[in-house]
């Protein structure tokens, strides 16, 4: 079992349908922005060991495994009201 | 059965805002994270004039996630051309994430449209500037500019408004 096959499952949604999104999202990053998106994929390709599991969180940014764990920093910025 | 790039975007944004949804529930502090405005827009479509190409109105509603990443959305009303518009997306502040009164943030929206020959449907990368220019007096109010370029339909566009957040300036 591939780590995205987990994630999807934790999702309730097909892996193809995860992996299609993420590779959506890259692509409409384009090239320049798109490096650590690509690098979070493959990760997530690799199969479930202790070691990929490692590697996978060292590759989701602080800020967004915190977001997804449910722990918000919130600020007020007049930006993202524009 | 070929599924649009866009819909797997559309689907990827709807699987990150559902995800936030679910974890604010969970949040003892969801009026800090969450910020309710009331908006009016001048836009201009295309190209540089003087004047306008329409007026618009209507709000817009953020999430503060962490100090950087906020979710954002927003629904107008084009006052001129009659449309109705609204985006969903991410946004990134690029700039002191603890200064309340002034922020630059770099994100994209997909966009809908009542009237995709007037304001295009699809995914736009915008830029966007946030500025509350009377802190003391007026901390609900802010001025903002909004430049994205929608990708489908290879369209710029600039958005200057002002705002009025609800619920009070936290």
């Amino acid at each position: 079992m591939k780590l995205i096959d987990l994630f999807a499952a934790a999702l309730g949604l097909p892996a193809a349908a995860i992996r299609g999104m993420l590779t959506a999202g890259a692509t409409a990053l384009g090239p320049e922005l798109n490096s650590g998106l690509l690098q979070l994929i493959a990760k997530f390709e690799q199969a479930v060991t202790p070691d990929s599991v490692a590697a996978l969180m060292t590759a989701i940014p602080p800020e967004a495994a915190a977001i997804f764990a449910g722990h918000f920093n919130p600020r007020r910025h007049p930006s993202d009201a524009a | 059965m070929t599924i649009r790039r866009s819909t797997w975007l559309l689907l990827l944004l709807a699987v990150l805002a559902f995800s936030a949804v679910l974890s604010l529930t969970r949040t003892a502090h969801a009026e800090e994270v969450i910020h309710i405005y009331g908006g009016v827009n001048g836009v201009w479509f295309d190209g540089v004039s003087p004047k306008p190409d329409d007026f618009e109105l209507g709000a817009n509603a953020s999430a503060s996630l962490s100090p950087h990443i906020s979710a954002v959305g927003a629904g107008y009303f084009g006052v001129a051309h009659s449309y109705l518009r609204g985006s969903v997306g991410a946004r990134f502040t690029a700039s002191n994430v603890d200064d309340p009164n002034f922020s630059v943030g770099l994100g994209g929206q997909y966009h809908f449209s009542s009237e995709p020959g007037i304001r295009p449907e699809g995914f736009a990368p915008d830029a966007s500037i946030g500025w509350v220019p009377w802190p003391e007096q007026l901390p609900n109010v802010s001025v903002t500019a909004l430049a994205s370029y929608n990708l489908a339909a290879d369209q710029a566009s600039l958005t200057v408004g002002g705002r009025l957040l609800f619920g009070g300036a936290k």
